[in-house]
């Protein structure tokens, strides 16, 4: 980025254009807030301005693969629109409109219609956050749009004032966020003062030359805030605690549509490094193997954990833990396969393969999981528990619900036929092009998804095996939630039954803006030895 | 002519930064009261916007067609984002003291497992 270079209006203005999803989001949210003025107390008028913003922004993302002139860099490089972006601003902006189906279905009896604006607000606020991280490809725009993601979500974690969990986990949630992204800045502050730049590409560029330690420090504090957005052990505390505490919606929303986006932006960073790599860069690959350690301990974490949950919430929650540390695993090799092991050549291959296999697995893990929460959601309605106990007898009771609920939590587990088996299977491809260290991972991955059997059959085994001792009576759940499951598992089916299409469509969507060319700064004279005259920092 | 050690240069703000971090982490992991845990954050937002500064004018004020001002910039949204930070933290901090009666975090432990 240089901004002393003739920025014109004009051009400003034009970048613009490129934006449109993000600029329709914050117009919908802005007229969400003055809804009230037009309609004092209603629901459903912010409702549709919101949903109206929402396919503005799907149509917006949707109509940039149009023409090659809708990709590129923007406002002076900060942002970067790309297939890889946009794909995920679709299918955000689409899973932000299914909360708001689930919203409808589970919370808006219970809401006071004048908190509603406020509700759809945060909502839209955070999406607006979520699809800027995924083009921010410089330090500023990466700080603002995760914080711009998460002071939406500390809110929206706690909206119901009155319920003592959800304030409790509200702030752990806060606490945790402001700690962590605290740092991640700090983190910030110091790779600018090793690199004398903001933008990745030049980072990724210095680094290249050679990784000092204050730089080294600051990317190790600034994959702490990005492991906190994607709760990866050890900053997953909050995720369990938040999960339970919050409304079933806003959960749905956290596991999936902040976990991707953080996702993206880690590996956007990954493939900038990977492509900087020197032939002979194996810092490089330290940084790699580093972040594949931190997927192999978050998802190995999150299942132990998971055996012992009851509460579905809280399983639930471990389970998006688990899956956060496997799509991190394949992130890793986007770095060791960046260059092959012999020969020092540069594949770039390597880097779309594993982006196009992550994409895949959050496509799939965003219905599982919508699938997997809105049963949960249905439950809850006509049993009023969240604990699986209470799952006893359910196939007879509402024969469908159990079998929706049953392929979404098999899909989970990665049963074959479903999308998840296939979600699963690409990454392992794309883990095997790391050579030793992949097969590695792969041998976790496939540990881990053993342990995870068993928590995932544990509903299932409450809802076909264990007789109903209430004789509760049998219930048809509400049209709607019924709707929004059928559509998960036929997603669920259609990535199951067709995985080579829809992969080759992911992989076409998993391509990146290329590292631009960078000039990077010399490095001053005056700052080498002044950096190596403060050892305080390293 | 001044004395070197009053010849104030980066490693000078570089120490008060560090010191700055220390203290704040020092402050969240011993803190017991959320609001003491944010002013611990504070302090550590504050060393990072101070570094940024210190590091842009000692280390990279010189840009390709003029004066490059990263890191400036950089402090003048970490000013306005600590503002709206402690501003939803503070009222997610009185929304659990209207539930508890207290703003101790060792008592939030009615969710656990």
């Amino acid at each position: 980025m240089n901004l002393a270079s003739e920025t014109r209006w004009e051009d400003l203005w034009g970048d613009l254009w490129m934006v449109m999803p993000e600029v329709w989001l914050v117009v919908a949210m802005c007229a969400v807030v003055l809804a009230p003025f037009i309609k004092r107390r209603s629901v459903a008028l912010p409702l549709g301005v919101a949903s109206a913003g929402l396919m503005l922004a799907v149509m917006a993302a949707l109509s940039s693969f149009a023409s090659a002139d809708a990709m590129g860099t923007v406002f002076t490089g900060s942002l970067v629109i790309d297939p890889f972006s946009q794909f995920f601003k679709v299918l955000l902006t689409l899973f932000t409109l299914m909360i708001l189906g689930l919203w409808i279905l589970h919370s808006r009896s219970q809401t006071d219609p004048a908190d509603a604006p406020d509700f759809l607000c945060l909502l839209l606020g955070a999406a607006v956050g979520m699809s800027l991280m995924v083009s921010a490809t410089n330090l500023l725009v990466i700080f603002i749009a995760t914080e711009t993601a998460s002071m939406p979500s500390y809110a929206l974690a706690g909206f119901r004032k009155r319920r003592r969990e959800g304030s409790e986990g509200s702030l752990k949630y806060v606490l945790f966020g402001s700690v962590s992204s605290a740092i991640m800045l700090y983190g910030m502050s110091l790779v600018y003062g090793a690199a004398g730049t903001l933008s990745i590409y030049g980072i990724a560029a210095q680094a290249a030359a050679g990784i000092s330690p204050l730089m080294a420090i600051g990317l190790a504090a600034m994959l702490a805030g990005f492991a906190f957005k994607l709760s990866a052990v050890p900053m997953h505390f909050w995720c369990p605690d938040v999960f339970q505490g919050a409304p079933i919606e806003v959960t749905t929303f956290l596991s999936v549509a902040s976990k991707g986006a953080a996702m993206c932006m880690l590996l956007r960073a990954l493939a900038a490094f990977a492509a900087a790599a020197p032939a002979n860069g194996y810092l490089f690959v330290g940084i790699g193997v580093a972040v594949g350690i931190l997927g192999a301990v978050t998802a190995t974490w999150g299942n132990l954990v998971a055996l012992h949950q009851t509460n579905i919430k809280r399983l639930l929650a471990y389970s998006s833990i688990s899956h956060a540390g496997y799509m991190l695993m394949a992130a890793s090799v986007a770095v060791i396969a960046g260059r092959s092991w012999e020969g020092g050549q540069h594949q770039t291959g390597a880097i779309q393969v594993v982006v196009g296999a992550v994409l895949f697995y959050i496509v799939v893990y965003a219905f599982m999981n919508l699938g997997a929460f809105t049963a949960a959601t249905l439950l809850a309605m006509h049993t009023g528990t969240e604990d699986i106990r209470g799952y006893a007898g359910l196939s007879r009771r509402s024969p469908w619900l159990a079998a929706l609920m049953t392929a979404c939590l098999l899909s989970l587990f990665g049963m074959p036929g479903l999308g998840g088996f296939w979600g699963k299977v690409f990454l392992m491809k794309s883990m095997a092009l790391a050579g030793g260290a992949g097969f590695a991972l792969i041998a976790v991955l496939l540990f881990n998804t053993l342990i995870s059997l068993y928590y995932y059959l544990k509903p299932v085994y409450y809802m076909y095996f264990v007789p109903d001792e209430d004789e509760r009576p049998a219930f048809l759940p509400a049209g709607g939630g019924l709707a929004m499951l059928v559509i998960c598992v036929s997603v669920l089916l259609a990535t199951g039954l067709l995985p080579n299409r829809i992969e080759s469509l992911a992989r076409g969507y998993a391509t990146l803006y290329p590292n631009p060319v960078i000039t990077a700064p010399p490095p001053l004279e005056t700052t080498v030895s002044l950096l190596e005259s403060a050892p305080a920092h390293d | 002519m001044t004395h070197p050690a009053l010849d104030i240069g980066l490693t000078h703000y570089l120490l008060v930064t560090t010191t700055l971090v220390a203290a704040g982490i020092a402050t969240i992991l011993t803190k017991r009261n959320a609001i003491g845990i944010l002013i611990g954050v504070e302090l550590v937002l504050n060393a990072a916007a101070i570094n940024l500064v210190a590091y842009n004018h000692f280390a990279w004020s010189a840009g390709k067609g003029g004066p490059a001002i990263e890191g400036v910039m950089f402090t003048a949204f970490i000013i306005v984002l600590a503002a709206a930070e402690a501003a939803v933290a503070l009222a997610i901090v009185l929304n659990y003291y209207n539930n508890f009666s207290s703003v101790d975090v060792d008592q939030a432990d009615s969710l656990s497992g």
